[in-house]
């Protein structure tokens, strides 16, 4: 179906919905290297225009790419629920926004239609709203999991400690990660990029991270983000792994750029689940997304990046996950070309998510050739923080001297805890408390010069 | 320990002077220093034809080309151009192929960091000429050098010039900390359209913390030879030169 709008003399037409939905995508580079954005700022708002008179049932009746060829896009019409979608089912894509940013529709109301919205209909929604509709809006969702502690709840910020090494030296990892606890971050995960994904390396580290949480009975939970057939190939012998970690995008074609397939997706959930390593509860995945990483494989389909990426979080709702975070600049200028572009995108990929029921992080973060720096990162964390994002990265300094970026810092996670009044995980809190990590205020002391965590070398064999 | 002795095993920012919930002056502004040093890496100039008087001077054949890309901030928006020869580069290049296509050829590019080129570009360039001579044929090692190219210019160029194999140097990325590291990519059978996944990467080059040229040129003579011999490049081409498997043994 064909879309139009006209301002007096002119129209503008649009040949498909997919189309509508590229030229009506705030601007970004990945659209313009893909040869879909709009072409001027005129053609930009027409198409938002277009997309708001368009109904909602109508996102049901045509699909970005034939499920017939693209296992997402099969996945996406089994999600939906048309008893949930039947509370909204009259709206257009317009009447959703109004609808959503309504003093009366809070947690329940949002929960109630989660089932019934699909990817693309949250998608459509977000090009048509400000940054301030964005976060008004993530603030009102309510997503809480659990594996051993307790993720998500209002009032609280999570950190995933992430402690690269170029490579993959032991000592230099845990230093990194002795660092993190002692500023308080890790409830998310002690999360590990390994430089090697051979499952030599992939278990060493795993039982190093578990030897740690174990001699300091530390409420959270490990994860080493190597390819999931490592993962799985690894949890049949037995490695620690409490949480299963895999790359996710929106289109069959991406996915299997990665080397993954649903089926395999399935297999891993499965046995992660049996392993029943959550204390707490069994939300065992943990998905990283990003905008422009199915147009990188040249698996995009013609769909823009920000649909592309709504499209992503179907794939990670089917197994329940712990975590799901955007590593929203990190691709590079090419698909988000500045700070003001990153700052948008991580806003979008963090409402999408929300308003589809996942516990959505941010990796706030951003590579040297991107027009962006520290200043751009303040401000997209900030917002992020006043939206209830759920967990964001903490890097020593960060600095991430294995990936070469920069992301947010365990310090930017204090300052966002301190201007917010966040806290931690409370079972992770709990502990923090017991290590005298943080005072009575909730702060985390001053000194740590003679913290005895800082002895776990000295102490082991 | 205390923090100075666990900052010895990592180079990450551990251990940072705080005030209140953020970092010291000192640390905060080391880490603009950094930002500024890798930013200033990227929009650097390189000046192609200096490089290229260079290697003439130290006895390579050269041809300087250009990409379809004439500015910086081009380069970073459009990865697609970086991959293509202009016009006219094309055609020369077509005037300089030889009666007996090369076996290898070399072509240098700045990428994303320009710094990373004027610090080890020529030297690099000598290193692996000298070292990789047996594979050369021809008197004398053919460097092309292209200002703006990516990683895949290097298919364009080889296929052009119907080179088995095509070994490119090119700025990386630039890390905080590492403003100026090089890489080396080398394609067996380049061919417009190929992908990353066959070629063999050898990253991280920058002396004194990085890899030394020694090390690089050592992997990329091994990788160059199995390559030759086996007749592929990429991922079913693992770089044994090193010693991996021992180093992990050593962390167990």
């Amino acid at each position: 179906m064909s879309f139009s709008a006209t301002f007096g003399t002119q129209t503008y037409h649009f040949k498909d919905l997919k189309t509508l939905l590229a030229k009506a995508s705030p601007r970004r580079s990945a659209d313009e290297l893909a040869g879909i954005a709009a072409e001027n700022e005129k053609e930009r708002v027409a198409a938002q225009w277009a997309l708001a008179d368009v109904p909602l049932k109508h996102f049901l009746n045509e699909e970005l790419v034939s499920a017939e060829i693209d296992e997402v896009s099969a996945l996406i019409a089994t999600q939906h629920s048309p008893e949930a979608f039947s509370l909204i089912s009259s709206f257009t894509v317009g009447e959703l926004r109004e609808w959503l940013l309504l003093p009366k529709v809070s947690t329940p109301e949002l929960v109630r239609v989660q089932e019934g919205l699909t990817p693309e209909m949250v998608a459509g929604v977000s090009k048509i709203m400000r940054n301030q509709d964005l976060i008004a809006v993530a603030q009102k969702c309510s997503v809480i999991t659990r594996f051993r502690n307790t993720i998500g709840l209002p009032g609280t910020l999570s950190v995933r400690l992430q402690p690269n090494h170029p490579t993959d030296d032991a000592k230099g990892i845990v230093s990194s990660i002795l660092d993190g606890l002692l500023l308080g971050a890790g409830d998310a995960t002690i999360g590990i990029n390994p430089a090697s994904d051979h499952p030599q390396n992939v278990a060493r580290l795993l039982h190093l991270i578990d030897e740690l949480r174990l001699r300091y009975e530390i409420p959270t939970q490990s994860c080493v983000l190597a390819h999931v057939t490592t993962q799985l190939e690894l949890m049949k012998i037995g490695a620690p792994i409490d949480l299963v970690f895999q790359s996710i995008a929106g289109t069959q074609k991406a996915n299997e750029s990665f080397g993954i397939r649903l089926s395999l997706l399935d297999e891993a959930y499965e046995m992660a689940l049996s392993l029943k390593r959550g204390t707490l509860g069994q939300n065992v995945m943990y998905f990283e997304t990003g905008q422009g990483s199915a147009l990188s494989a040249d698996a995009h389909q013609g769909i823009d990046a920000q649909t592309c990426e709504a499209r992503a979080y179907a794939v990670a709702k089917k197994y329940k996950p712990l975590l799901v975070n955007s590593v929203v600049g990190f691709i590079g200028p090419e698909y988000l070309y500045d700070g003001k572009q990153i700052i948008r995108a991580g806003l979008e990929d963090h409402f999408c998510a929300k308003l589809l029921g996942l516990p959505m992080g941010c990796d706030v973060c951003y590579t040297n050739h991107a027009e962006a720096d520290q200043n751009d990162m303040d401000t997209l964390l900030t917002l992020l923080g006043v939206a209830g994002c759920t967990y964001i990265m903490g890097v020593p300094g960060a600095d991430d001297i294995m990936l070469n970026y920069q992301s947010t810092s365990f310090h930017d996670a204090l300052y966002l805890r301190e201007v917010l009044k966040l806290k931690p995980a409370p079972e992770f809190e709990l502990w923090l408390r017991r290590m005298n990590v943080i005072d009575g205020q909730g702060r985390v002391r001053g000194d740590t010069a003679a913290h005895p965590l800082l002895d776990y070398f000295g102490n082991a064999k | 320990m205390n923090w100075n002795e666990l900052k010895q095993f990592t180079q990450a920012r551990i251990g940072l002077e705080r005030c209140g919930h953020s970092v010291s002056t000192r640390s905060q502004l080391e880490f603009q220093w950094a930002h500024a040093c890798a930013r200033d890496a990227v929009f650097e100039t390189w000046d192609a034809e200096a490089t290229e008087q260079e290697l003439g001077a130290a006895g390579m054949q050269t041809i300087r080309l250009e990409t379809q890309v004439s500015q910086r901030t081009d380069y970073l928006r459009r990865p697609d151009l970086g991959r293509k020869l202009k016009e006219d580069s094309e055609a020369l290049l077509q005037l300089k192929q030889p009666a007996v296509p090369h076996r290898l050829v070399f072509v240098m590019t700045d990428g994303l960091s320009p710094a990373a080129i004027r610090a080890h570009g020529a030297a690099l360039a000598t290193r692996l000429s000298q070292t990789l001579a047996d594979f050369i044929r021809g008197p004398k090692p053919l460097w092309i050098l292209a200002p703006f190219g990516r990683v895949a210019l290097s298919d364009a160029i080889g296929e052009k010039l119907k080179a088995e194999m095509v070994c490119m140097v090119l700025g990386e990325r630039p890390g905080l900390s590492s403003p100026n590291s090089a890489a080396l990519y080398l394609t067996y059978r380049p061919k417009v359209g190929n992908s990353d996944a066959l070629r063999n990467c050898i990253s991280n080059i920058h002396p004194p913390d990085g890899l030394s040229y020694a090390e690089a040129v050592h992997k990329a003579h091994f990788l160059v030879a199995e390559a030759f011999r086996r007749k592929y490049t990429g991922v079913e081409l693992k770089d044994e030169s090193a010693s991996f498997r021992a180093d992990l043994d050593d962390l167990n």
